[in-house]
Order: C-alpha cells, then structure tokens, then sequence
C-alpha cells in the first residue's frame, strides 16, 4: 500500500512537470509572430533577411530542435481556426453576394415598373444588363444562392 | 453497508490522492489557457463577449420580429425592431455597424408597410450614418429610401398633386439606379479578398 501511495505521488509529480513544460511552450507559440512572412524573417540569424541574389541558408540542425507535441498540437489547432476562418470568409462572401444580387434585381424591377420618360427606360435596359452580368458573376464564384435570384443569365426579370 | 465502508476504507487515501491529482491537472490545464477569454485564433485574440452578447440580442429581437410580422403584427415588429437600434452598443466594431445599419432597414421597410412614410425616411437616415461605404448594406438602405419616394408618390399622385408626385418618382429611380451601381461593385470584388 504504501509504495502505492509513493508510485502514485511520483506520478502526479511527472504529470505536474510534464504539464508546466507544456504550458510553457504553448505560452511561447502564442507569443510567436503570427505571419508566416514574419516567422520566416526571425529565422535568419541575428533577425535579418536573406542577402539579395542569394539562397537562403539551410536551416540549421543543431538550432532547430523537432517540435514538441504541444507545439504540434498549438499548430494543428492554428492551421485548423487558418482553415475555418477560410471557409467562413468563402460563404461569407457568397451570402453577401446573393444579397446584393437580389437588392440589384429588386432595383431593375423598380426602375422598369416606374420607368415613363425615354431616359429612364433607357436606365432599365442599362440595369437589366448589368443584373444579367451581375448573374453571371455570381454563377461563376458562387454557383447558386439557395433560396435567393436566380443566377441564370436567361431567368425572367424578377427571377422570383 | 457497514460492510461495504470497511471493505473500501483502505483506499481512502488513493481517493484522495486521486481527487488532488484530478484538481491538479484542471489548475495545470486553466494556467495555459490565455488570459482574457476565450481563445480567438492563432493570433491570440479574444473573442470579445460584449460584441457576442450584442450580436445575440440582435438575432434574437430579428427573430421576435419575425414571429410578429408572419402574425400580421406590423407595429410589434416595429417595436422589435426599434428595441435591436436602440440596444446599448458595447464598442464601435465592423460587425456591429452591420447590425445596425440593416436593422434600420429592415425598421423603415416595416414602417413603409404600416404607412409611417416620413419616420421610414428618417430611420434610413439613420441607418446610412452606419454604412458609408459602398456596402450591400449601403445599396439596400439606398433601396429602401428608393421605396420611400416611391411610396409618397403614389400619396401625392392620390391627393392630386401631379407634380411633386413626379419629382418623387424621379428620385426613387435615381435612388434605385444608384443601388444597381454600389451592388454591381459588391458583386465585382467577388473573389479579390476585397481587394478592390
């Protein structure tokens, strides 16, 4: 029982160390320069860039220790929020883009219905043109808008 | 029962160790969290709660909004409506501008429904003043004052003044016009980043 007790207590000491180094590593991957353009930099010694004309030096082997698992994990965890943010700013900007083509649609149909002097009917065929244009653009990033305009250059004029 | 305590009683301390262990890890695991809040990305900023909690209450008072409005329960729309502008703000930030800027939208379209023409124009005022740039929310709000002069003039065109109704069915196709241009160039930076 009692050398239990010591195995146990060694353990819990391990895991405390174990735990701090860890910590301690995490802290200075969070401190470290976000850019990889900066990352880069850093890595040549005494901070400065890579002479003109000539290759960057090798890393070198001695300096550079393998990364630590908490280091990996910081990293796979930076690499995964890099892609998440990706993929949100992608949907982000097609959901933006719908809206606007639906807004521009909305517009064309309204300088039409109100359209009575010859130059504001020549104002509807100009608005008409640049929402079959605005479709193509939109098809060509986004695809579609589900549930928003049609992005068929052809659609009828609303499209809804 | 009395049995049973015995039977466990020798390793009571192992339990207790175990406990102390287990609070160890969650010290050791609470002292590598950044201070601050919650982690944001790489970069180790925030996320700022103030900023959530507002954007929370916003959704929510759009989705009170809502309800009333597919239970033809205009003015209580409005009333939602008018709580989301007038939330207290907790800093000027990008996403909050947005916020407002298409709640006072959305504000003036209910008010256009429930024939508060004027206060409709006001409301688009106010929303402009949080979108000066060629956004959508920009355009749509151009949209909406556009559905103001539309709306008048068919008011003055009722009350016989032919005119003025005719003036204010050439802005509204002017105001309209100029949506197709801001969102025309929305829909062109599709792709750059915003770069242009």
């Amino acid at each position: 029982m009692r050398r239990g007790l010591k195995g146990a207590i060694g353990i819990a000491a391990c895991l405390w160390l174990a735990l701090a180094a860890g910590c301690g590593g995490a802290a200075k991957d969070a401190s470290a320069p976000a850019s990889p353009s900066n990352a880069k930099a850093e890595s040549y010694p005494g901070g400065a860039g890579p002479t003109p004309g000539m290759p960057p030096p090798p890393p070198s082997t001695a300096a550079t220790a393998p990364p630590t698992g908490s280091a990996r994990r910081t990293e796979a965890m930076a690499d995964f929020e890099r892609a998440t943010r990706d993929l949100e700013a992608a949907s982000n900007e097609c959901g933006t883009a719908c809206r606007a083509l639906a807004s521009l649609e909305r517009a064309t149909v309204r300088i039409c219905e109100l359209a009575e002097e010859p130059a504001d009917v020549e104002r509807c065929e100009d608005a008409k043109k640049k929402l079959r244009n605005a479709r193509d653009r939109v098809r060509a990033s986004c695809n579609a808008c589900p549930g928003g305009p049609s992005v068929d250059r052809d659609a009828p004029i609303p499209s809804r | 029962m009395g049995g049973a305590v015995k039977r466990f009683a020798p390793l009571a301390p192992f339990a207790a160790l175990l406990s102390a262990l287990a609070l160890l890890v969650a010290v050791a695991i609470g002292a590598c969290r950044p201070a601050g809040g919650i982690a944001g990305d790489d970069a180790g900023t925030p996320i700022d709660t103030d900023v959530m909690a507002f954007l929370s209450a916003a959704r929510a008072l759009h989705h009170q909004a809502n309800v009333k409005e597919d239970a033809n329960d205009v003015p209580g729309a409005i009333d939602s409506m008018q709580k989301l502008v007038t939330l207290p703000q907790p800093r000027s930030a990008p996403e909050i501008e947005e916020v407002l800027a298409d709640a006072y939208a959305r504000l003036a379209e209910l008010r256009i429904k429930n024939k508060e023409i004027d206060q409709a124009g006001k409301d688009v005022e106010s929303g402009l003043l949080h979108a000066k740039e060629p956004t959508y929310f920009r355009g749509h709000l151009l949209e909406v004052r556009g559905m103001v002069e539309e709306e008048r003039a068919k008011q003055l065109e009722s009350a016989g003044k032919k005119d003025e109704a005719k003036a204010a069915r050439a802005k509204a196709i002017q105001l309209f016009d100029e949506v197709v241009q801001i969102q025309m160039k929305v829909i062109d930076k599709l792709g750059d980043g915003g770069k242009k």
